[in-house]
């Protein structure tokens, strides 16, 4: 199959070069070797946690960080060599909420992009008039961006990144921060475009989202590359292993530290989900028997957590993610 | 058709920049009103000088035909211009950033010199539009008398743009870098309104600060400018200066190109293309 995008050893070290001698900081890492290709026509997910070099990936893709060492190709141009070229095939939708005119409207912004992009007249107005109805957003078209909900904001930035009709989608995050019923609709026009052929680069670290999306996916933390494979691949690796889960009231960092102890660090993990001491869920992946409970339970117990639930189940992607990557959260 | 379609593209590229910093523009009112009194401002200064100098002949100024009013009318009307050439292009730079647009606009095959020169164009359009009515109440406000050779005048004022342009670019490509505080735009802004004859001609300064005067291209522009427009001096007998600020671009433009380079690839290097 041909790729759409290939990366061959691609480093990013940001320099943190300050012109000011005294005010220059260590040099950081965000990409380090990394080599991976993105098949035409599929949804590609990168997945990883905040500050893994997912968005990094994007700007190197859309030009706009240059590599320290290695290659992308985008559609078989160098990203470094041809950066006119590259920008004519990708679409990149990536920014926070500010990243429009907020006084003009949404039809005004679509129409001054659709012209930066060196769309005719004619075929721009055609193009605002299919993506406002693609997207839903008729209502809010010819109302100022400043008065947009996020979730219009997201289909806007979406919208102005298939202005040109791109080939390969760049989405960064793309339905970070939208309500559940929001995300989802927007996730829906996601597999639209890619069912009209669309390859689509797709950064998250909403693992449901991922294993929803993708065909394929790219584990990164530290700007690493962990693991790669199809969702079902990705969880097969960690087929070995089941997955304790526990959900608890009382939980401190201090009582954690102490309960780690009885676990391999490695494998546990920890999401509080009403804040410290609230309701907390504790997993922990493991191979064989887990020998480790009656010391884990009366370790947590002994120090006042309470244990409201106890699940001893199969990996998901979101634990094959855990193990792959080392532990930790998303 | 095909030969035109490029051109037709970049046309209308460059409409769209224009007329999104007009809409922008009108929907600050309260900005665009301080505009408006600003030229207000400027009518009541005139009227000041007016009151002050009159039509009286001034003779240090005698070259331009001894009017003071009329010397300080073409040394506001195209200091100005001259601001705009050197800010247009580092504020297209801070404007986008922080809009959150100035990455998507990279990342389509604008480059960042066509974006650059594009953001520009409603900054001097402005400029220009600010220009002509300090002109036209000069004449018909104060009565100043221009006797103006348009073709010297727009050659003259073409080459002060060109010149001082590539130093706004050269601004444009440090300000990616350095994010805030633009050493051109301070060196060049302030140092030209004191030394290069704006409000007096740089012949009443110390012999040692003349000096100065003479290795800025505003000095040499309004001294032309003055003489194509006051006195109706033909190309030929501006030739000294044409030739001085044809040197001046010829070091600039090209310096220029490799500055802004410079900033956007580093920029690009840092991934702080975005940030302000």
């Amino acid at each position: 199959m041909t790729s759409a995008i290939a990366a061959r050893g691609l480093t990013v070290t940001f320099p943190n070069a300050s012109l000011i001698p005294f005010l220059r900081r260590a040099p950081t890492v965000a990409l380090d070797n990394l080599t991976f290709r993105v098949p035409r026509g599929q949804i590609f997910g990168v997945l990883g946690p905040n500050g893994s070099g997912k968005t990094t990936l994007m700007r190197v893709i859309s030009t706009l960080v240059l590599p320290t060492s290695g290659d992308v190709h985008v559609e078989g141009y160098d990203v470094v060599a041809n950066p006119g070229r590259v920008r004519r095939i990708v679409g990149l939708a990536a920014g926070t909420e500010r990243s429009f005119y907020y006084r003009l409207t949404g039809r005004q912004n679509l129409k001054f992009f659709a012209a930066a992009q060196g769309l005719s007249r004619r075929l721009a107005e055609g193009k605002i008039a299919e993506l406002i109805k693609f997207f839903d957003i008729s209502d809010a078209a010819d109302r100022p961006y400043m008065t947009y909900s996020t979730g219009m904001k997201r289909k806007l930035l979406l919208a102005r990144a298939l202005i040109h009709d791109p080939d390969i989608l760049l989405l960064d995050e793309p339905t970070s921060s939208l309500d559940p019923s929001s995300a989802m609709k927007l996730r829906s026009r996601i597999k639209d475009l890619n069912a009209e052929g669309k390859t689509i680069l797709l950064s998250t670290h909403y693992l449901p989202e991922a294993e929803d999306l993708c065909d394929n996916l790219l584990l990164i933390k530290n700007g690493k590359v962990h693991a790669s494979g199809t969702p079902a691949q990705l969880v097969d690796m960690v087929d070995d292993h089941n997955v304790l889960r526990f959900m608890v009231t009382g939980l401190t960092p201090a009582i954690l530290d102490e309960a780690r102890r009885n676990v391999d660090d490695g494998q546990i993990s920890t999401r509080f989900i009403e804040g410290p001491i609230g309701l907390a869920e504790i997993k922990v992946l493991y191979t064989g028997k887990p020998s480790f409970l009656p010391e884990l339970v009366k370790s947590l117990v002994d120090q006042g957590v309470r244990v409201t639930e106890l699940e001893d189940r199969r990996p998901t992607l979101e634990d094959a993610f855990l193990k792959l990557t080392g532990g930790g959260t998303i | 058709m095909s030969v035109l379609q490029p051109c037709l593209v970049e046309g209308r590229r460059i409409g769209a920049f224009v007329g999104k910093g007009f809409l922008v523009m009108i929907s600050y009112r309260f900005g665009f009103l301080l505009r408006v009194l600003y030229v207000l401002g400027l009518v009541a200064m005139f009227y000041f000088f007016g009151r002050v100098f009159g039509l009286k002949e001034v003779p240090s100024l005698a070259m331009y035909g001894g009017s003071y009013v009329s010397f300080v009318l073409i040394g506001f009307a195209f200091e100005d211009l001259y601001r705009a050439a050197l800010s247009v292009y580092p504020n297209a730079i801070l404007s986008e950033q922080k809009s959150g647009t100035l990455e998507y606009l990279l990342s389509t095959d604008l480059g960042i010199h066509r974006f650059l020169h594009y953001s520009s164009i409603w900054g001097y359009t402005d400029a220009l539009i600010g220009t002509f009515m300090t002109l036209t109440i000069g004449v018909l406000v104060f009565g100043a008398t221009l006797q103006a050779n348009p073709i010297s005048t727009v050659v003259i004022a073409s080459l002060m743009l060109l010149t001082v342009g590539s130093l706004g670019v050269m601004a444009a490509g440090i300000v990616l870098v350095v994010k805030q505080g633009n050493p051109i735009d301070f060196v060049f802004q302030i140092v030209s309104m004191v030394f290069s004859g704006v409000i007096f001609p740089p012949t009443v300064l110390p012999k040692a600060l003349q000096s100065i005067s003479q290795i800025l291209p505003l000095t040499h522009a309004l001294h032309a400018l003055r003489l194509a427009i006051l006195q109706d001096y033909p190309l030929a007998m501006l030739l000294p200066e044409i030739k001085i600020l044809a040197l001046f671009a010829a070091v600039s433009t090209p310096t220029s190109i490799l500055v802004l380079r410079w900033g956007f690839n580093r920029a690009r290097r840092e991934g702080s293309l975005a940030q302000f």
